[in-house]
C-alpha cells in the first residue's frame, strides 16, 4: 500500500469515528444544555467538515496512482525523522518537568550528539548560548513566565 | 489625526523603522538559506508580534515577507537550490548565468525585477483594494458565507497538483477549526474537558508546526547537512557583472508582463508565488520565441520569474484586506496576526481602522525600497549565508519554534499542538498534500461558520436565500468552471504522460 493510500485510510477511519461517535456526543451535550431555539446546531459544521474529509479521503484512497519515481520516497530517512520527533516529544515533556532552560540545553545537546555535529566548540557554544539568550529575552524583555526552574 | 498621517507618523517612529529595517535584513538572510522558507520566517515571527503594537507587528511581518521572497533567489542562482519554493523558476537561467561568471549580474537583475514587481503590485493594491472593499461592504451573511466557502473550494482546487488532495487538506483545516467553543451558543466542541482547548486550537503553534517543525523533521531525515557550501564571488569580472540603464530598460516589457501575471495570480486565493513565477517564466519564453536563450542563462528568465513572485506579495493583500480572504499561506499568517492584535480583517477595516491599511501600504513600499537599497550592495554578504551548516541552524530554529509556540498563550499544550502539526505537515509534504489549504481554511472557518449560521438562523434553516442570491450563483458558476478546467488539465497531463511512457521517453 502506498503512503498516500495509507494516509487516506487513516483519515477515512478517523472521520468515521468523528462522525459516528464525537459529533453525536456533541448533539447530546447541546440537548442537555438547551439552546434548541436556534435553527442551526453547533454540530452542523463539524458534520459537514467531517463528511468532506471522509469523501475526499475515500476518493484519494481509490484514485491514487503514484508515479514510479515516487516509490520509497516516503520512507527515506524516516528513522532519523522519528528520532527527531521523539526528541521534540521529550523536550515538550521536559519543559513541564524541569523547566525551559534545562530542557532546552538538554534538547540541543541531544540533537548535536545524535546527529553527530562535527565541530564540538560550535555545538557546545550553541547548546549553552541559545537557550540562555532565549530564556533571558523572554523572561526579562517580554516578561513571559516560562515553565519551571529559572536560573535568572 | 488623518489616518494617512497617523500611519506615516507611526512608521517614522524610530522603533518601528528599526523593526522594518531589521526584518528586511533578516528576511533577506532567511530567504537566502535553503530550507528556511519565507513561511517559516513569518511563522516564527508571529509569537513576537504579540508583544508589539499593531503597526510595529505589521511592519515586521511584511518586511520579512517581501525580503524573504527575494532572498530565495540568492541560493537559486548561486547553488541551483531555491531558498524558497517561489524562486524555483529562477534556477533555470540564474544558475547557468552564475556558471558563466555572471552570478552578481543575475542577483542584481533579480533584485531590480523583484523591486519592480513588488512596486507594480503595491500600486495595484492601493488602486483596487478600496474599490473591492466598498463593494463588499454591502454584503450580508449570505454573501459572506458564500464568498468564504468559495475561497475554501478555490484554495482546495488550485493549490498543489491534485484537486482531491487540495480539497482534502482544506476540509481537514475546517475540522480542526471546529475545536473549541461554539461561536453562537458557547457549547464546547471536541475539547475533551480541557479548558485550554475552549478557545480552540491556537493558530500560532499550528502554523509553526505545519511550516517550521515539518521542515526540521524533513531536514533530520537527511541528517542535517553538515557540509559548508563555499560560494566565492570575489573572482568575478566586475565589468561584465555591471548593469546599465539600457539593460534595465530592455527588460521593462518582460518585467511588466511578469508583474501583471504575478499580480493576477496573487489576487486569486491559494495559488501563490511559486505558480506565478513558473507561469511568468513560461510566458517570457513563449514571447521570446526562437530569439531566446532560455535555460542557458537568459537574463529575461531571471527577470520574469523574480518580477512575478514579488508581484504576488502586494496582490495577495487585495483579497486579504478587502474581503478578509488570505491570498496565500503568508497572508493567512498575517491575517491571523491581525486578529491577534484585535483587528478584524475584511471590508470594515477600511472604515474602522484605515490607519492600519495605510500602515500596510507604507510597510510594503518601505520594505521594497529597503530591500533594494540593502540588497544591491550586500549581494556578496548574502552569499555568505549559504555557508551556515544546517546541523547548527536547524536545532536552534527548533528551540525558537518551541519557545514561540509556548509564548502564544503560556500553555504547554500548545507545544504538543505544534508537534502534532509538525508531524502532520511532514506527512503532508511527503505525500504531496498541500499544507496551505489547511491553514487558510482553518483561519477562515470561524468567520464562515458565523456567517452561515447567521444566514440560516435568519432563514429558519432554509438554504433558499443562497439559491437565489446573485453573488452566490456567480461564485458557484466560477467554481464549476474551475473544477472542469482542473479535471480537463489533469486528464490532459495524464494522457501526455502515458503517451511519453509508450514512446519510451
Amino acid at each position: 500500500m502506498t503512503a498516500n493510500r495509507m494516509l487516506a485510510l487513516v483519515f477515512v477511519a478517523a472521520s468515521i469515528v468523528f462522525l459516528t461517535v464525537m459529533v453525536p456526543e456533541l448533539n447530546q451535550q447541546q440537548a442537555s444544555m438547551g439552546g434548541g431555539f436556534y435553527s442551526v446546531r453547533p454540530s452542523a459544521l463539524p458534520t459537514f467538515a467531517g463528511a468532506m474529509v471522509l469523501l475526499f479521503g475515500v476518493v484519494m484512497l481509490f484514485t491514487d496512482r503514484p508515479a514510479p519515481e515516487e516509490a520509497g520516497t516516503f520512507s527515506a530517512g524516516i528513522g532519523l525523522g522519528l528520532l527527531q520527533i521523539g526528541l521534540f516529544g521529550a523536550y515538550a515533556l521536559g519543559l513541564s518537568l524541569i523547566g525551559f532552560l534545562p530542557a532546552s540545553i538538554l534538547f540541543l545537546a541531544a540533537v548535536f550528539l545524535m546527529y553527530r555535529a562535527e565541530n564540538w566548540i560550535v555545538a557546545i557554544t550553541l547548546t549553552l548560548g541559545i537557550p540562555i539568550l532565549v530564556d533571558a529575552l523572554l523572561r526579562k524583555v517580554f516578561l513571559v513566565p516560562l515553565p519551571g526552574a529559572s536560573f535568572f | 489625526m488623518d489616518p494617512l498621517f497617523q500611519a506615516l507618523y507611526g512608521l517614522a517612529e524610530p522603533v518601528t523603522f528599526l523593526t522594518l529595517l531589521l526584518s528586511v535584513v533578516i528576511g533577506l538572510i532567511i530567504g537566502a538559506i535553503p530550507g528556511l522558507s519565507v513561511n517559516i520566517a513569518v511563522a516564527l515571527a508571529v509569537p513576537l508580534t504579540i508583544f508589539m503594537p499593531t503597526d510595529q507587528a505589521m511592519v515586521m511581518l511584511i518586511g520579512l515577507y517581501g525580503a524573504g521572497i527575494f532572498g530565495g533567489s540568492v541560493s537559486a542562482i548561486l547553488l541551483n537550490a531555491p531558498g524558497t519554493p517561489a524562486s524555483a523558476a529562477t534556477i533555470f537561467d540564474g544558475y547557468p548565468m552564475a556558471q558563466q561568471g555572471l552570478a552578481t549580474k543575475a542577483l542584481r537583475l533579480s533584485l531590480i525585477s523583484s523591486v519592480f514587481g513588488a512596486v507594480f503590485s503595491i500600486v495595484l493594491l492601493i488602486l483596487l483594494a478600496p474599490q473591492l472593499a466598498s463593494f463588499a461592504l454591502g454584503f450580508g451573511p449570505v454573501e459572506i458565507a458564500s464568498l468564504l466557502f468559495f475561497t475554501f473550494l478555490v484554495i482546495g482546487i488550485l493549490s498543489g497538483n491534485s484537486l482531491v488532495k487540495g480539497l482534502f487538506s482544506a476540509a481537514l483545516g475546517m475540522v480542526l477549526a471546529t475545536v473549541g467553543s461554539d461561536p453562537m451558543l458557547g457549547i464546547p466542541r471536541f475539547t475533551f474537558g480541557s479548558t485550554a482547548l475552549m478557545d480552540g486550537l491556537t493558530y500560532v503553534p499550528l502554523l509553526v508546526g505545519l511550516f517550521a517543525v515539518a521542515e526540521i523533521i524533513e531536514e533530520a531525515t537527511r541528517r542535517f547537512s553538515q557540509s559548508v557550501r563555499k560560494v566565492d564571488l570575489s573572482g568575478e569580472d566586475r565589468a561584465a557583472n555591471r548593469i546599465s540603464f539600457g539593460e534595465v530598460f530592455r527588460n521593462i516589457l518582460p518585467m511588466t508582463r511578469a508583474s501583471a501575471i504575478g499580480s493576477a495570480i496573487g489576487i486569486l486565493p491559494g495559488i501563490g508565488a511559486t505558480i506565478a513565477s513558473f507561469l511568468a517564466y513560461a510566458d517570457a519564453k513563449r514571447a521570446a520565441g526562437s530569439k531566446g536563450n532560455f535555460g542557458k542563462g537568459d537574463p529575461r528568465g531571471v527577470v520574469a520569474s523574480e518580477s512575478a513572485n514579488n508581484a504576488v506579495v502586494g496582490a495577495t493583500f487585495i483579497p486579504t484586506l478587502a474581503l478578509g480572504i488570505p491570498g496565500d499561506a503568508v497572508t493567512a499568517i498575517l491575517l491571523g496576526a491581525l486578529v491577534l492584535q484585535g483587528v478584524s480583517p475584511g471590508p470594515l477595516i477600511f472604515v474602522n481602522s484605515p490607519e492600519i491599511v495605510y500602515t500596510i501600504y507604507f510597510a510594503l513600499l518601505g520594505s521594497t525600497l529597503l530591500m533594494g537599497l540593502i540588497g544591491y550592495p550586500a549581494m556578496r554578504m548574502l552569499s555568505l549565508t549559504l555557508r551556515i551548516p544546517k546541523i547548527y541552524l536547524m536545532p536552534c530554529v527548533a528551540l525558537v519554534c518551541v519557545a514561540g509556540s509556548y509564548v502564544a498563550r503560556n500553555n504547554i499544550l500548545d507545544v504538543y499542538v505544534m508537534l502534532g502539526a509538525g508531524i502532520l505537515g511532514f506527512i503532508f509534504n511527503r505525500t504531496n498534500v498541500p499544507v496551505a489549504p489547511l491553514l487558510i481554511s482553518f483561519i477562515i472557518t470561524p468567520s464562515f461558520e458565523e456567517a452561515l449560521r447567521q444566514a440560516l438562523t435568519r432563514s429558519r434553516g432554509s438554504f433558499e436565500p443562497f439559491m437565489t442570491n446573485p453573488v452566490t450563483l456567480t461564485l458557484v458558476a466560477i467554481v464549476i468552471g474551475l473544477v472542469g478546467l482542473t479535471i480537463w488539465r489533469q486528464k490532459k497531463l495524464r494522457s501526455k504522460k502515458a503517451q511519453m511512457e509508450r514512446m519510451g521517453v
